[in-house]
């Protein structure tokens, strides 16, 4: 009990708990639909394309990093979709030009001219330390915005995640939803990049939609337990970073791995099936039989 | 074409972006003009092979989903529960609403589709290859549904390859192949030499109880057995 306690009697732990908590539960709620998706990658890519945003936009003007990084995100993000679509061979090779070398302007901005919000180590690992308010408004503000903007096109989105081409027949306007999900997807990956990190954000979209995958074969249900798993992650991460003394992102994307651990071995081969295929739709190819016969 | 309301019936896959792209705009027609209803309430059957089966849904969540329009809460009223219950009823699957999608069978997952499709109470219902992979009594099943639909005013337009199954029990057939080869009844439209520009294959017909039956052609010998 005191394990528990003692740290929140300071207030950058507390702050930091519910961020980290806030952060799982938002990038857990999300990630469900990048990894049903099959975009996991998109997600790796603009974490990274956002923190040179984040060091790009600091150098021009120091207090609105924030706001230079998400439209930065928000860019790219409708880039890449828009390259994806476009041609779907040669995704990979374009979100891979993008963001990474968006990534390494911002290693090279922040090498050359130095910092004035974050560290580089917290940028790339997760801190908890200077949580602003700001942050805290933005990051709630953006969970917010999310979770209406899911439960007010809940079925469209599930139509659009599941089988976009007939959800666009029947009158889902799936380039503008789709558009929506890409621009919530970089918030909530700016929102949450502070703490759990530019090169850790990504996994904390893709563990907890699996893991809940493994545990249902309903939409609803994965949703909510991806959540849930999300939150879980940050929450006990957090404490094992208090304790450990070692980044925050770090430990929290640990505790996920663990849970993914735990879960695998008590579902087993019935778990592992059903994550089968979550990066890979079912793209496979018939040859219709000619009736002739 | 001009689709009112005939059943129509769509041959070679060409149909496929032809019918549901052009109705909906996605795709420019390279000559002609598509007119459409202002508001056309179209529902679509996809091929069962485009399907990612892999994906965590359950068989009412999947029916439900194409109420889009309408009410914006998640979850299903109980009016909309009671619209699916009646529609999986209608449909023989309602024992398999809490199922996971990937453990029906192909005709389980044919009639899951159609489902959707009704939910949305379409004035123009689209079917990919709708016979395809299922078994005889679903494709009887389908082949009733469809003339029970056709006869509510829903007009129909399908894609199949299917000659004896579903194509010669149709009212109106199409025959594509890079353009319309031909358009008419199926005694108008299933005859040797049409299936020979559509498919680029020698066939024969035949009929059996005033039907017209499409086999393989065979040496002369044996199709002169066949007939008697």
């Amino acid at each position: 009990m005191e394990t528990l306690i003692e740290p929140l009697s300071f207030a950058f732990f507390q702050k930091g708990l519910f961020v980290a908590s806030l952060s799982g539960a938002l990038l857990g709620f999300i990630g469900v639909f990048i990894v049903l998706r099959g975009m996991s990658y998109i997600g790796h890519g603009l974490s990274h394309s956002i923190f040179g945003g984040f060091a790009a936009a600091q150098l021009f003007a120091a207090q609105f990093y924030l706001l230079g990084a998400g439209l930065w995100g928000i860019a790219s993000a409708l880039a890449i979709t828009t390259v994806a679509k476009r041609s779907r061979v040669g995704a990979d090779a374009a979100i891979g030009v993008i963001t990474t070398a968006s990534f390494a302007l911002g290693v090279a901005l922040f090498a050359k001219f130095g910092n004035s919000g974050p560290s580089f180590e917290s940028a790339l690992f997760g801190s908890i330390l200077g949580i602003s308010v700001t942050q805290i408004v933005g990051l709630i503000v953006i969970s917010a915005v999310a979770g209406l903007f899911v439960f007010f096109r809940y079925r469209s989105l599930l139509f659009m995640t599941f089988d976009p081409e007939v959800a666009d027949v029947s009158g889902v306007r799936v380039n503008r939803t789709d558009a929506y999900l890409m621009i919530i997807l970089s918030l909530s990956i700016l929102a949450t990049l502070t703490v759990i990190g530019v090169t850790l954000v990504a996994a904390m979209l893709v563990i907890p939609a699996v893991v809940a995958r493994m545990l249902t074969d309903s939409f609803s249900k994965m949703l909510l337990i991806s959540t849930i798993v999300g939150t879980l992650s940050g929450l006990i991460g957090m404490y094992a970073s208090y304790y450990a003394g070692v980044p925050s992102g770090t430990m929290i994307v640990l505790v996920g791995a663990a849970v993914f651990g735990i879960v695998l071995a008590i579902t087993g081969g019935r778990g592992l099936r059903r994550s089968v295929g979550l990066d890979s739709h079912a793209e496979t190819v018939v040859v219709a039989p000619i009736a002739a016969r | 074409m001009k689709i009112s309301s005939p059943a129509s019936s769509v041959l070679r896959e060409q149909a496929k972006p032809l019918c549901s792209g052009c109705c909906l705009g996605t795709l420019k027609p390279r000559s002609g003009t598509i007119t459409t209803a202002p508001d056309l309430r179209i529902a679509y059957v996809p091929q069962l092979e485009t399907v990612n089966w892999n994906f965590p849904i359950t068989v009412e969540e999947c029916v439900l989903m194409s109420r889009t329009q309408g009410r914006r809460l998640p979850w299903a009223s109980a009016e909309e529960k009671r619209e699916v219950a009646r529609l999986l009823d209608r449909l023989g699957i309602s024992q398999l609403a809490g199922r996971h999608i990937r453990s029906l069978s192909g005709g389980q997952q044919q009639r899951m589709f159609l489902a959707r499709a009704l939910l949305r109470d379409p004035q123009l219902l689209l079917l990919d290859e709708p016979t395809s992979g299922v078994d005889v009594s679903t494709r009887h099943d389908v082949l009733h549904l469809l003339a029970d639909l056709h006869e509510d005013g829903v007009a129909i337009v399908l894609t199949t390859h299917d000659l004896n199954g579903m194509a010669t029990h149709l009212p109106h057939l199409i025959c594509v192949n890079h353009k319309i080869v031909a358009d008419g009844s199926a005694a108008e439209v299933i005859r040797p030499e049409v299936l020979e520009e559509t498919f680029g294959a020698r066939m024969d017909v035949l009929e059996h109880l005033g039907i017209r039956v499409v086999v393989d052609e065979m040496p002369e010998s044996r199709l002169i057995e066949e007939a008697r």
